[in-house]
């Protein structure tokens, strides 16, 4: 199984995160609580359609609201595939920091 | 900019947006915008959330665009591959309208190159809005006004005017030239080393110093430096110039850079003008001085710097008795060109007006193969209709369909101005010569030129695929399917283009026949007196010269006339066409110009003039040199004149003083080309005057060798004077040059605009064959013959051609009448060139038409009735 570049990562946390309410100002908005990067919508559609494109996540219409002028959302959910590929980077978040904490990350500082 | 009601966002940024996002995502995004929009405008007002949107619309903008960019490289490798593909499927349709383009942008390329030139007219020179020439205004009385200047103009202004930087004296002169046994008549300018200041005509070899300071140095152009040297270095050689009958060294000290041809003064060589004036250059008296050309610091003070002049070298007008009237005048040099003023050294004039025609003939032969294209590329479609309906299948809109025909046409248009390039670069000599020009492409290599091309380019392309492109992606896919194409409506917009070329190019074929015709009138009719087999001496020298060539001549008639082949020898003093002028002042105290010529005793009856009353120049009478004169008949007729014979000049006219007697009178002969009409003109006897040509009279068998006794005796009676012979009757046909030009021109313009309006009714037929081609097959079935099909469509369009030649006809008689009014001597309108016009045109018409027709006719209708 192909790694996850580290947008995608985000993107599909952010996804999880978000369950059912993951569209494009939800998305953007966690983006930036969690890490602090802002992503242009024109970008974040671009990686959202990424990520559709390689099967990890689904798009689904949803209602027209007044405050969007009308129009409607675009909501995107994990699939399994995307799931499964979120565990795997965990699992590999895991295995590489395991037991390291923040101070423990200078001690072993050499130059 | 800032719309719409404060709970919604700016409209112009989300209609740029819109613009620019891709089309699945857009509602999308917008929602989004809108949604945070509202958001930042409750907590953080509405002012900050307008500018906040405008920040995001311009932040997303460069993504869309690299993104709409790289779709559509792809999709345009696609659209090429396919326009190539189906240039090459309908390769007649494709070429026609190639071929016609091609032409189109040829002919731009060529007129624009010809604008440009005049426009750029002396423009080269680096300061050339300072450049003014000054001459004087001088009325002689209330009425009378000449121009001139004085010799000694050219110093005095830098002395006095601090404004005028530098002043150049400039006149023109022939000498002859001789180098080794290379010997020829040069066109001389002579000046002062302050021309180079003024004007910018640097020198590729020599040092720019001061040129032609030294009197004995003289400056070439390399044309005249191959002529001379060959491939050798000019530098430093010395040529022989002969200045006042005696050959003086003079030493090449510059080669000039070649001269744009848009420039009012083109020096062949150059010598300083002290050779040809001598010390009369400080004088103030006469009016004949040389041209004085001077460069202001600043063209803005021009008129401050005029008006000066009354109080200061205006005096060297009053001195001379003059009006007080009178007066200098600064013309710019930048003027000469179009609204021409007098000038001794300028040459070259033209006018606005033949831009203006040519920009208007060019664009309208655009337009026609515009609208040729498009009634063209209609007409091909039909093939391409499974296409279209494939692509349509496959989720194209219609704004990609329209995308793709116009990559189609801008991609023919393309190629159509390559061919132009081909075409332009090809017809260039004949253009040249018909404009009298010498244009080069070379400066048209410019970005700015090449990026504009480009443009047009585009532009016809666009517009060519316009119509063809909003049509074609119209239809439904079914339709497509069943390659039922209507095409509705615009039948009668396309007719009328048709009829309207076809009127255009029969109006080129009648004038070509009508311009050729009065061409050969003027060549055929008798110029008045008798020129075949006479060889004409050029003598060519300069003034103070005649004298000598009088002896010359003697000499010449003596040993010539001892041969049998040749049958007349005699001189005149100024050519027959070219006749000198002088003012006499009548009786109602106008002054009319009288042609006069200084002639040879025996040229009258060289000529085979006849006379009316009076008797020849006579050797006999002693007195005939000074006072002799012989009048022609306009001369009495003009003047009044009862018994001319016997009458003193100076009885008739007040402003003649002299002895001067009309001895007899004669018929009227040309004295000029048979533009004009004949002027009243008076002769006298060559005497002191002197003469410049000699005119022999051969024999008709075997002209080479009178030729060549000919030119020995002259070698003999004058060995330093080149030999400078011409036919007289090649001579006078080339009066009629200009009427040549425009024959071949519109013969030229004929054949295209035929081409163009031929292609233009292929294009149409074939537009409504595929139109009608299921009533044609119907019937067909009900039984009517092939022929008969034929015969239906060809008369349908044949009434075309017929309306555009009837409408041809009155517009051509006017124009030729008007341009007939030129000449004196004219042909009368004959109907045969009408006629000759119109029936060719229908055969070719014909022609076109046929193969539409033809291929309709025979078409199964099995195979198209099918779809039904």
């Amino acid at each position: 199984m192909k790694d996850l570049s580290k947008a995608e990562e985000v993107f599909l946390i952010a996804i999880w995160r978000l369950k059912d309410n993951a569209y494009g100002v939800s998305v953007r908005d966690k983006i930036e609580d969690l890490t602090g990067k802002t992503y242009t919508y024109g970008t974040l559609y671009g990686i959202l359609d990424q990520l559709v494109n390689r099967g990890y996540a689904v798009k689904k219409e949803g209602e027209p609201t007044s405050e969007r002028g009308g129009r409607r959302k675009l909501f995107y959910r994990l699939t399994k595939d995307g799931l499964a590929a979120l565990k795997n980077s965990f699992a590999m978040q895991r295995a590489l920091w395991n037991g390291i904490s923040n101070d423990t990350l200078e001690d072993g500082y050499i130059i | 900019m800032i719309s719409g009601n404060s709970q919604s966002p700016p409209k112009t940024a989300e209609r740029i947006i819109s613009l620019f996002a891709q089309y699945h995502n857009r509602p999308y995004i917008l929602g989004d915008l809108e949604e945070d929009f509202l958001r930042k405008s409750y907590s953080k007002g509405v002012i900050y959330a307008r500018l906040w949107y405008w920040i995001m619309c311009l932040k997303i903008l460069p993504g869309f665009m690299k993104i709409n960019i790289l779709w559509s490289l792809v999709m345009f490798r696609n659209y090429l591959i396919i326009a190539v593909r189906n240039f090459k499927k309908n390769k007649l349709y494709s070429l026609i309208n190639v071929l016609g383009l091609s032409i189109a942008f040829g002919c731009c390329i060529l007129v624009f190159s010809f604008i440009r030139s005049e426009i750029t007219y002396d423009r080269f020179h680096e300061n050339a809005e300072d450049i003014f020439e000054i001459y004087a205004r001088v009325f002689l009385t209330e009425d009378e006004i000449f121009t001139g200047t004085q010799h000694a103009l050219g110093p005095v202004l830098t002395e006095q005017f601090p404004e005028i930087l530098s002043a150049a004296r400039v006149s023109s002169a022939n000498y002859i030239v001789k180098y080794e046994d290379k010997i020829f008549t040069e066109r001389f300018i002579c000046t002062e080393p302050a021309f180079f200041d003024i004007f910018t005509f640097p020198l590729r070899e020599g040092d720019a110093g001061r040129p032609v300071e030294d009197i004995n140095s003289v400056i070439v152009n390399r044309h005249t430096a191959e002529k001379y040297f060959g491939d050798n270095e000019a530098l430093g050689k010395t040529l022989l110039i002969q200045l006042n009958s005696e050959f003086k060294a003079f030493t090449v000290t510059g080669v000039l850079e070649d001269i744009p041809d848009n420039s009012s003064i083109k020096p062949q060589l150059i010598i300083n003008l002290k050779n040809k004036y001598g010390e009369n250059l400080d004088s103030w008296k006469g009016w004949s001085g040389p041209a004085v050309l001077v460069r202001l610091d600043n063209k803005d003070t021009v008129k401050d710097l005029q008006a000066k002049f009354p109080s200061t070298i205006d005096k060297h007008l009053s001195e001379r008795g003059v009006s007080e009237k009178s007066g200098y005048i600064l013309s710019p040099l930048l003027d000469y060109h179009f609204d021409g003023i007098w000038s001794t050294i300028l040459i070259g004039k033209s006018k606005g007006l033949y831009s203006y025609v040519l920009a208007g003939i060019a664009a309208l032969i655009l337009i026609i193969a515009i609208f040729n294209f498009v009634n063209l590329s209609l007409g091909g479609s039909s093939t391409r209709s499974t296409e279209i309906g494939m692509r349509k299948v496959f989720g194209a809109q219609r704004k990609q369909l329209v995308r793709q025909f116009w990559f189609e046409t801008v991609f023919q248009s393309f190629v159509a101005f390559v061919g132009g390039i081909i075409f332009a670069v090809i017809i260039l000599p004949s253009f040249n010569l018909m404009a009298q020009k010498t244009l080069e492409f070379g400066y048209l290599l410019n970005w700015q030129y090449i990026f504009g091309f480009l443009m047009l380019v585009m532009f016809v392309g666009i517009a060519a695929g316009s119509y063809p492109s909003l049509v074609l992606s119209g239809f439904s896919t079914a339709e497509l399917f069943k390659k039922v194409l209507r095409f509705s409506g615009k039948n009668s917009f396309s007719r009328v283009c048709i009829v309207f070329q076809f009127t255009i190019s029969i109006f080129f074929i009648i004038s070509t026949l009508i311009i050729y015709n009065q061409y050969d009138f003027l060549l055929d009719s008798k110029f008045g007196i008798d020129s075949d087999q006479v060889v004409i001496l050029d003598l060519q020298s300069s003034s103070g010269e005649q004298g000598r060539n009088t002896i010359i001549f003697n000499e010449l008639k003596n040993g010539l006339m001892q041969h049998s082949s040749v049958l007349g020898v005699t001189a005149a003093n100024s050519k027959y066409d070219m006749f000198s002028g002088r003012f006499l002042k009548d009786d109602k105290d106008e002054m009319l110009l009288v042609k006069i010529n200084w002639i040879d005793y025996d040229y009258l009856g060289f000529f085979g003039i006849n006379f009316i009353e009076g008797r020849d120049f006579s050797r006999d009478h002693v007195s005939d040199v000074k006072n002799a004169v012989i009048v022609n008949k306009t001369f009495i007729d003009r003047f009044n004149i009862e018994s001319p014979v016997g009458t003193k000049l100076s009885d008739l006219f007040d402003n003649i003083k002299s002895d001067e007697e009309i001895v007899g009178v004669v018929d009227d002969f040309h004295s000029s080309s048979l533009h004009e009409n004949i002027a009243p003109a008076y002769l006298k006897i060559s005497g002191s005057m002197g003469i410049d040509y000699i005119y022999i009279k051969m024999k008709g068998d075997d002209i080479q060798s009178t030729l060549n006794i000919i030119k020995s005796k002259f070698a003999e009676t004058a060995p330093n004077m080149p030999f400078f012979y011409s036919f007289m009757d090649e001579e006078i046909s080339q009066n009629y040059e200009n009427e040549k030009r425009h024959g071949t021109m519109f013969s030229y313009l004929a054949i295209f605009a035929l081409f163009i309006s031929s292609s233009g009714l292929f294009g149409l037929t074939s537009l409504t064959v595929a139109r009608r081609i299921k009533e044609i097959g119907i019937r067909k079935v009900l039984g009517a013959s092939i022929p008969g099909i034929i015969r239906m469509i060809n008369i349908e369009f044949m009434i075309l051609v017929v309306i555009g030649s009837v409408l041809a006809w009155p517009l051509t008689y006017y124009m030729a009448e008007k341009w007939l009014r030129n000449f004196a001597y004219k042909i009368n309108i004959s109907p045969v060139p009408f006629l000759i016009a119109s029936i060719a045109a229908l055969i070719i018409a014909v022609i076109t038409i046929s193969i539409q027709s033809g291929k309709a006719a025979l078409a199964d209708p099995v195979k198209t009735l099918r779809n039904e």
